[in-house]
């Protein structure tokens, strides 16, 4: 996809006024809040598992070269060819040309966000192969032509009307009705045939495990695995930072993964890939290719993101984030939305590209609460904005607003007569109601929603009055 | 410069202070991962076959669960689970290992599993009580895609096979070096999404119901 977060306001003025993607996301996002929650309370050894997660991935990150040496000497042996690509143009050149000497005509694909983010989409259309999304979020955003909204459920944004009516139009045999069963019964009919046919199939990897050299796919549906065996040639593309120690170290990822993503304790299928067809073996594919991909990652590790490369791509940050909750995954423009994604795409573009995620921000830090491997998300936003600071990127509001704040914030005095003076002309602007529906000068901030009446005082004016009172008592 | 050199060497430039010999590598991959009961979920005082039934009968797992003493008694479960589904269509039964030897003769049997729609029989090689999944293996002993394509799963589950964790089972599949099957696959339940405004529905493209007979061997 192209990256358009440099129009990150822009979209967000059009998302603000979408009533189905309000619709989609007020559906959604309370769901996979309260899903989640039940089951990591349920989970007693949550905490313990947490850290040791996060250790684990600063282990393997610390001696990453060693440990992808040895995943790639161990998926030699099973069989697998294993291919290293610098850049996404670099990936999408050795999955077309996998293809076109394989003389593919279909391929299906199983969501990936590391395909995504390489445009596996262009590579097939560069190698004349018609893809297949399977995933049926990706299957519907195919159809749609929408990029993903969501790193877990891309087609979030899409209510289960407008999917009707996309499948309604695009399929060959219509569903039987608009109930959310029958739409995924008609999209099991409609790529049915396409699974058996492929002549190519591509997966991602949630986890690459070096000891072995097997690589993971977690899914619910089943589509991985149909993907993956009836073609005659397996491609797998993945990040470099996916990779593991060893199986022992996958059973705490698999924990943590499917609660933080879904709110489940284990997903339906969890599958490790070992090579291709063996002798004997009944299906299979003939040949079996992994693309290890770095696309920034490098840059990423010894530098304050560092912490970013631990992430497994549960979705939770997204899930908890109160601007995410309101905008929805496409205002970002970019492949990863939501807090990760603000602090992803400025490392995989640049900090100008995406100069306003690290702002779309309200540093609440539920995303830190809810990240199963203990991303500092919040921190590094605020260093984010603090490199965009440096960078000289902030806008003329920006530097206007703090330098006016620093003017006042220096002069305590004056500080408190004039919040005190806004608290009470906010009071009386809201003409006794308890709500403030309009505001001269900064419509934007009561556009979308209403502002609470400010309480009686200053929070100074408060605690003075507080300190009086309590000394007087004495 | 190809691509792996470059970044393999931008990665040795970045971990500049990581200068360790492998043993202790191996040493600190090994403590992370050590007592692990300090991460996986308890069930103290329930058998092994109680905590598997009922993960793999909840609400979230959506299997049903018989349980047969004789493993010769199979086919006639499978009938009666059948007629009770009120399915009378062809019926795949894995054909190498123990299955194929049992007497079918109540059921149509057939060798080509339906593209769609049908319904299999196979064996899993083990059962995880944790989480009420299954556990199978590509080879010679039958096509993998028998567990994915039909829309009845039929699973036979030998309680002697039964572990309690996932890390029980890596130590049987012969440890690190042992050459491993093409495709090792944990099965919990029945293929889902909730692609569609998070609602959660069965059958999405493998099978829509999944029934465990668990011989207590």
């Amino acid at each position: 996809m192209i990256q358009t977060s440099d129009r990150f306001r822009e979209h967000v003025a059009r998302a603000l006024t979408d009533d189905d993607l309000k619709v989609a996301l007020t559906r959604t996002t309370g769901l996979l809040q309260s899903r989640r929650r039940q089951v990591v309370d349920e989970y007693a050894e949550y905490n313990e598992a947490r850290s040791r997660a996060a250790a684990i991935k600063d282990h393997t990150l610390r001696y990453l070269g060693h440990y992808l040496e040895m995943f790639e000497a161990n998926a030699t042996t099973n069989g697998a060819v294993v291919h290293w690509a610098r850049t996404p143009a670099e990936a999408r050149r050795i999955v077309a040309k996998i293809c076109t000497d394989a003389g593919a005509k279909t391929a299906t694909r199983v969501k990936s966000m590391l395909g995504e983010e390489i445009g596996i989409a262009e590579a097939l259309e560069d190698a004349g192969v018609e893809r297949i999304e399977t995933d049926l979020a990706e299957h519907i955003i195919q159809l749609a032509e929408d990029p993903p909204s969501h790193i877990v459920m891309p087609a979030m944004h899409k209510t289960h009307e407008q999917v009707a009516t996309l499948f309604d139009d695009k399929h060959t045999v219509v569903p039987d009705s608009h109930d959310i069963p029958d739409l995924v019964g008609s999209a099991r009919r409609e790529l049915r045939q396409k699974f058996l046919n492929a002549d190519v199939g591509i997966s991602g990897a949630n986890f690459l495990i070096a000891e072995t050299g097997a690589i993971v796919t977690v899914t619910n549906e089943g589509n991985s695995e149909l993907t993956c065996t009836p073609p005659k040639v397996h491609i797998v593309t993945a990040g470099i930072e996916k990779v593991i120690p060893g199986m022992d170290h996958a059973s705490v990822f698999l924990r943590l993964l499917s609660r933080a993503a879904i709110g489940a304790e284990i997903t339906q299928y969890t599958t490790f890939y070992n090579g291709p067809k063996r002798a004997g073996d009944a299906d299979g594919p003939q040949d079996y290719h992994i693309v290890l991909v770095d696309n920034h990652r490098t840059d990423m590790l010894g530098s304050d993101l560092q912490p970013m490369l631990r992430c497994i791509r549960c979705g939770a940050c997204m899930n908890h984030c109160p601007v995410y909750a309101a905008v929805g995954g496409h205002a970002y423009g970019a492949v990863y939305p939501g807090p990760m994604g603000s602090v992803l795409t400025p490392a995989l573009s640049s900090l100008k590209a995406a100069k306003d995620l690290p702002n779309a921000c309200t540093l609440n830090g539920r995303c830190r609460e809810v990240c199963p491997v203990n991303i500092p998300l919040p921190d590094m936003l605020r260093s984010l904005r603090a490199r965009q600071w440096d960078a000289k990127l902030a806008s003329p509001v920006t530097k206007a607003a703090l330098a006016t704040w620093g003017f006042m914030a220096r002069r305590p005095k004056l500080y408190h007569l004039v919040t005190g003076l806004g608290v009470h002309g906010l009071r009386v602007w809201a003409f006794g109601r308890n709500r403030i529906r309009r505001m001269p000068f900064a419509g934007g901030w009561v556009k979308h929603r209403d502002l609470p009446r400010p309480e009686r005082g200053s929070f100074m004016q408060q605690y003075n009055a507080s300190e009086h009172a309590t000394r007087n008592r004495k | 410069m190809s691509d792996r050199e470059s970044i393999l060497g931008a990665i040795k430039a970045a971990n500049r202070s990581a200068q360790f010999a492998v043993d202790q590598i191996e040493k600190e991959a090994a403590d992370l991962v050590a007592n692990p009961e300090e991460v996986q979920p308890k069930f103290e005082g329930v058998s092994l076959l109680d905590r598997f039934i009922a993960k793999a009968t909840s609400e979230r797992v959506t299997a049903t669960v018989d349980q047969v003493v004789d493993m010769a008694d199979v086919p006639v479960i499978v009938s009666e689970y059948l007629s009770q589904a009120a399915q009378n269509g062809a019926v795949t039964v894995q054909e190498s290992g123990p299955l194929d030897e049992m007497d079918w003769s109540k059921l149509n049997r057939t060798s080509v599993l339906a593209e769609d729609g049908g319904i299999a029989v196979t064996l899993a090689e083990f059962g995880i009580a944790e989480t009420g999944s299954v556990v199978f293996r590509s080879g010679s002993h039958g096509p993998i895609l028998q567990n994915f394509l039909p829309l009845y799963h039929i699973v036979v589950l030998k309680a002697s096979t039964l572990l309690a964790y996932p890390e029980d089972l890596w130590s049987h599949l012969g440890g690190k070096s042992a050459p491993q099957s093409r495709l090792l696959t944990i099965v919990t339940g029945t293929s889902g999404t909730a692609d569609i405004e998070a609602k959660n529905v069965r059958g999405a493209h493998g099978p829509r119901f999944m029934h465990i007979i668990v011989v207590l061997d």
